[in-house]
């Protein structure tokens, strides 16, 4: 039996129709056509599916949708606004950040999520941040640099 | 698979909503979804007690102890002022569970009623002598956190009994706490983790709690290591002896993330670490 939630999805309010045991990343992914966040390790460990919920990240692999009405979701495709890259889209580029880029989207969120409290962060603030992403190709260096420089950026 | 799901506005709807059916509490659904993901859990009805409001405080109760909601998240117990600066060693462990989104979604009770023998919480209300203010149909009982793990996953938690909070009394005023965590990633659980407490008054222990998780199905308390540390200076040879009683006292597990050999070894090394750092009032 299908239940008909209501959520704003980067910024825009969207109605869905879900199962109980649908989630988040599905719904995301499946009745929202927003194929930026990822299914990893569909257990809550590897970070891929990481969404910000009322600007806290979450892992949506975890979250059932029936729980999240009324709720507001970030995803990786609500950072650019009105054409323009988000800046840490463009210091992740600048700085080499993204190799395969299946991390990408929930570094990015979280990384938001830290510069929307931390303006400042030190390279520790950083990799506390992150510590809950894996990225299996760039060894995590020049995503902590593109962090601190969006920073720098947004001053 | 599905299930009904059910948002009770009130304790007694939840209760009634676990009552008589395969029914689970979803809380931070951390550790439930996996379970249900790899369909390890085959309820029924999930029946989200979020939607119960009051049951997230953080304050201090009349009677001086801390009163911590069963659906407090682990973040809201890290950052919350109160708790980091009375009583440290709850804050400290509540930081070192999983990862961040981990953090943001999970609560203290949806850990301790799922009964991971690695997880965090467990050990240290076992060293902070948390109670444990369980509501069900029989009404409510308090029970000592010592006593509710009863095994491997297994709490003293009835089939339609809920959580509902947590009693911390408050340590002696010099007391300092320290949760340390020996781990293979940065949001691995435990291989071992030690929650210590230690009053230091004019250079020698006056007072000692003492819990390891990780390294037996249940935390276990460390009496015996406390009682060595009582009435001397804890230095390095004090830490060393309370370390070995420590070693004594487990019954590892031997699993992916360490063999009973090892962990009992870094039973002993973490022991004299929190030891020394509860001492030396470090963070």
């Amino acid at each position: 039996m299908k239940r008909a939630i209501q959520l704003d999805v980067n910024g825009e309010p969207c109605e869905v129709a879900v199962p109980a045991e649908r989630t988040l990343l599905e719904v995301l992914r499946r009745d929202l056509g927003l194929s930026g966040t990822k299914e990893g390790c569909d257990v809550g460990e590897c970070g891929t599916c990481t969404v910000l919920l009322d600007g806290l990240p979450v892992r949506a692999c975890l979250t059932l949708a029936v729980d999240v009405r009324g709720r507001a979701v970030t995803t990786v495709e609500g950072l650019a606004a009105g054409g323009r890259l988000h800046p840490l889209q463009e210091a992740f580029a600048r700085e080499g950040a993204v190799q395969c880029g299946f991390c990408t989207p929930g570094m990015l969120l979280v990384a938001k999520a830290l510069l929307d409290e931390v303006p400042r962060p030190t390279e520790e603030d950083v990799r506390q941040a992150v510590a809950g992403n894996l990225c299996r190709c760039t060894g995590y260096a020049k995503i902590v640099v593109a962090v601190r420089a969006a920073a720098e950026a947004g001053r | 698979m599905t299930w009904e799901y059910v948002e009770p506005a009130t304790v007694e709807e939840a209760l009634a909503a676990l009552a008589g059916e395969e029914a689970r509490v979803l809380a931070g659904g951390v550790s439930l979804m996996v379970l249900l993901r790899n369909r390890l859990l085959t309820p029924r009805r999930l029946v989200n007690l979020k939607t119960v409001p009051g049951l997230d405080g953080i304050a201090v109760g009349p009677d001086g102890a801390l009163r911590v909601g069963a659906l407090a998240t682990h973040r809201a117990l890290e950052r919350s002022p109160l708790v980091r600066e009375r009583w440290a060693l709850l804050a400290q462990a509540a930081g070192h569970v999983g990862s961040p989104p981990i953090r943001n979604m999970g609560t203290i009770g949806g850990n301790v009623c799922h009964g991971d023998p690695a997880a965090d919480l467990p050990a240290a209300l076992c060293a902070l002598d948390a109670r444990l203010r369980v509501v069900g149909p029989g009404g409510e009982r308090e029970i000592p956190a010592a006593e509710f793990h009863r095994g491997y996953y297994e709490t003293a938690l009835g089939p339609a009994e809920i959580l509902r909070e947590i009693v911390v009394p408050p340590a002696p005023p010099g007391a300092r706490g320290v949760y340390l965590k020996l781990r293979r990633t940065a949001t691995d659980l435990a291989v071992v983790g030690v929650a210590a407490q230690l009053e230091v008054a004019h250079g020698r222990c006056r007072w000692a709690r003492l819990a390891v998780g990780a390294a037996a199905a249940v935390p276990v308390r460390l009496r015996d290591a406390e009682a060595c540390l009582v009435g001397r200076t804890p230095d390095e040879a004090a830490a060393r002896e309370a370390a070995a009683l420590a070693g004594r006292a487990v019954d590892p597990l031997d699993d992916a993330r360490g063999s009973a050999w090892y962990r009992r070894r870094m039973v002993e090394v973490m022991v004299a670490r929190a030891v020394l750092a509860a001492a030396r009032r470090e963070p």
